[in-house]
């Protein structure tokens, strides 16, 4: 390459960076305004509405599925941005400024597409499965907690909740294998599941590790503790919590380095090889609310949730949880994947027994 | 249909709806399943005499807790079980195996 | 409202329990028999979360839906050979065990409706989780250390009892689920058998 070339790549690089930054500063000051609207400004909104409990669960699941979808496509622009940058070339940058509009016409062209359904498949099964994914990922967003007012349910069981409803999915993926009548799909959904129900027991026992401090399993009276002791990551035992609860839930997500089950190049595309159209879009925005939802639940666990100095609550929330997604991203790019015996023997043969001593580490250091 | 009563109806009824699958179906895994239901009904009976009776004890949350893990211990085995069976018989119809040694 | 609200809860989760509990027991087709279990399960759990046991709610999901409902299907899946849809699954006593389950029903749904009932006493402050923690390290330190024992012994019996044949070849316990007559896909033939797991095997479909 000419030094002509590079020095205009680098212009468009550097453009592109504080373009991103631009485009973020918006996004955060709307959230910094909407964070502010809640108290003072719709006071008698929530009147109303907390005296009709059918009428509340009904807007807030209305709200909630809506800011779902806008964050799967933002984050889906962000993911292709960002391993773009990662890989020395410039992500969507057509489609809309900054290329922001890329995830919405490829929302439309993935809604166009011809649903076709294998004519030996499971009907029932086949056509169930990706809501059975979708459902209790969308489900967990309900104790997540944005801001200091922003939980739409303070479940006291929060904890227990999350973890109980994140483990349906596995069902799901199992009907999607099963359902798909086709050799490849059940192996990799069999996998897919081996693998979802192994790296639940670290992810149990390092989120069991904050309990241990916190004393509670609510997500309010996690964040209360942070505010009073300081960010849970700041504890000693609970730094290798984090770490084995990050690679737990990658896992869980099914990103690289353990996308093994659902990976283009093995096993053709797993247990999503037969899903087309509409239906594999909602595996595709499960797999991405699911990733906003495990990084801003281990932000609200180590990193303190909400709290921090000037800002409002749901602007720092969504900060941190952006920083660890990016981190997340960032894995992913960057690391090859892993084989599933190697997968299996990482998560029994190391995980377990470290997150089982991380366990009586912290229980030790809670009760001191 | 209201209360103690209510929960104690359904409980009832999903033991025998249980109870049917159990006496009636001729694969192993699915009597397991009828087992399973036989389980829950009998759960939710605790957890309602619980609620409405003496929720100041731990008693029935006890029994309800080791009852689910006992349960999950029991298809966990039986599963394994069955695998073997269906391994050294060729199916797993609980008519057809009545032969040890076989 | 709340009392009118907890009654047409606890109808709509008994009926979703009963009929997937019905369809569980007369499916034809095995795999749908297993999938009824998870409404069962969830309207099961919903019963528990009705009556504030919200620590046995996230329990119930997370074992049952979460790991039991998987097992079953797991073990479906690797005993396929049996489940033709085309045969009957209920054997010869079909209508004596109606019969008798009818009668044990009508006999349990005709005690519970001649005894004395409360209903669910209103303000619940427990914290359950809280009493379950202290009474399974306090009172009931023996049930759960039995609990314990069982579970390791269930786990290390379930490991060996599952295990492969020395003499089947390592693939064919995978390549037989895929492969049956009841779907007409042919079954991929193995060449070699080693039981050398890091050797990367190819199938020839």
């Amino acid at each position: 390459m000419s030094v002509a070339h590079s020095g205009s790549a680098d212009a468009r690089r550097s453009g592109q960076f504080v373009g991103v930054i631009f485009v973020f500063i918006v996004l955060l000051v709307i959230a910094a305004v909407i964070g502010h609207l809640t108290l003072p400004g719709l006071a008698p909104v929530w009147h109303f509405l907390g005296a009709h409990p059918i009428l509340n669960a009904l807007v807030k699941a209305v709200v909630y599925v809506s800011f779902i979808a806008l964050l799967v496509l933002f984050l889906i622009w962000w993911e292709r941005k960002f391993a773009g940058w990662l890989q020395a070339r410039l992500g969507p940058k057509h489609v809309g400024p900054q290329g922001m509009l890329q995830t919405l016409a490829d929302a439309l062209k993935l809604i166009t597409k011809e649903d076709i359904t294998p004519a030996v498949a499971d009907r029932p099964l086949f056509y169930l499965a990706p809501f059975v994914v979708f459902v209790p990922t969308v489900l967990t967003f309900m104790v997540l907690p944005l801001g200091p007012h922003w939980i739409a349910q303070d479940l006291n069981v929060a904890l227990l909740y999350v973890i109980a409803i994140s483990s349906m999915t596995a069902t799901g993926i199992m009907a999607a294998g099963w359902g798909s009548n086709n050799k490849y799909s059940l192996l990799g959904g069999v996998r897919a599941v081996a693998q979802l129900l192994s790296y639940e027991v670290p992810m149990v026992m390092a989120v069991l590790s904050v309990v241990t401090f916190v004393g509670g399993l609510s997500m309010r009276h996690i964040i209360d503790y942070q505010a009073q002791n300081g960010w849970l990551i700041l504890k000693w035992p609970l730094i290798p919590a984090f770490l084995i609860f990050l690679i737990a839930a990658l896992a869980e997500l099914n990103r690289t380095p353990f996308d093994l089950p659902e990976a283009e190049s093995e096993l053709v595309s797993g247990f999503h090889t037969e899903y087309s159209g509409m239906r594999f879009a909602f595996f595709f925005l499960a797999e991405f609310a699911n990733n906003f939802f495990s990084a801003g639940f281990a932000v609200a666990l180590f990193f303190g949730g909400y709290l921090g100095p000037i800002l409002p609550g749901i602007v720092w929330f969504i900060l941190k949880t952006f920083v660890l997604i990016t981190l997340m991203m960032w894995i992913r790019w960057t690391v090859p994947r892993l084989r599933i015996d190697q997968m299996m023997g990482l998560c029994w043969k190391l995980l377990v027994p470290l997150s089982l001593v991380v366990f009586i580490l912290a229980a030790a250091w809670a009760s001191r | 249909m209201n209360g103690l009563d209510g929960y104690l109806t359904i409980s009832a009824l999903l033991f025998a709806v249980g109870l049917y699958g159990v006496l009636t179906r001729r694969n192993a895994i699915a009597l397991l399943m009828g087992v399973e239901l036989m389980i829950n009904a009998a759960n939710i009976n605790f957890l309602a005499f619980w609620r409405c009776l003496y929720f100041n004890s731990s008693e029935p949350q006890i029994f309800v807790l080791i009852g689910i893990t006992i349960a999950a211990a029991e298809a966990a085995i039986g599963l394994a079980l069955i695998l073997n069976v269906y391994r050294d018989f060729g199916n797993i119809e609980v008519s057809h195996i009545n032969e040890l040694n076989g | 409202m709340g009392q009118s609200l907890q009654s047409v809860a606890l109808m709509g989760l008994g009926a979703v329990v009963l009929l997937s509990g019905v369809l569980v027991v007369q499916s034809r087709n095995l795999v749908h028999a297993g999938y009824w279990l998870l409404p069962c399960f969830l309207g099961v759990a919903g019963l528990y979360g009705l009556l504030d046991a919200s620590f046995f709610f996230a329990v119930q999901i997370m074992l049952y839906a979460g790991a039991i409902l998987v097992l079953i299907l797991f073990a479906l899946m690797l005993t396929r050979d049996v489940m033709n849809p085309h045969i009957p699954q209920n054997n010869r006593w079909t209508i004596p065990a109606a019969v008798l389950c009818l009668v044990v029903g009508i006999l349990l749904v005709y005690s519970v409706g001649h005894s004395e009932n409360p209903s669910p006493s209103a303000p619940f402050h427990y914290d359950i989780t809280r009493q379950i923690g202290e009474a399974l390290i306090g009172k009931y330190v023996l049930p759960f250390e039995a609990a314990t024992l069982l579970l390791l012994a269930a786990l290390v019996g379930a490991v060996v009892l599952a295990r492969t044949d020395r003499n089947l070849p390592d693939t064919a316990q995978t390549a037989g689920i895929a492969s049956d007559q009841g779907l007409g896909m042919p079954s991929p033939v193995v060449e070699k058998s080693s039981s050398d797991p890091n050797e990367i095997r190819q199938e020839h479909p």
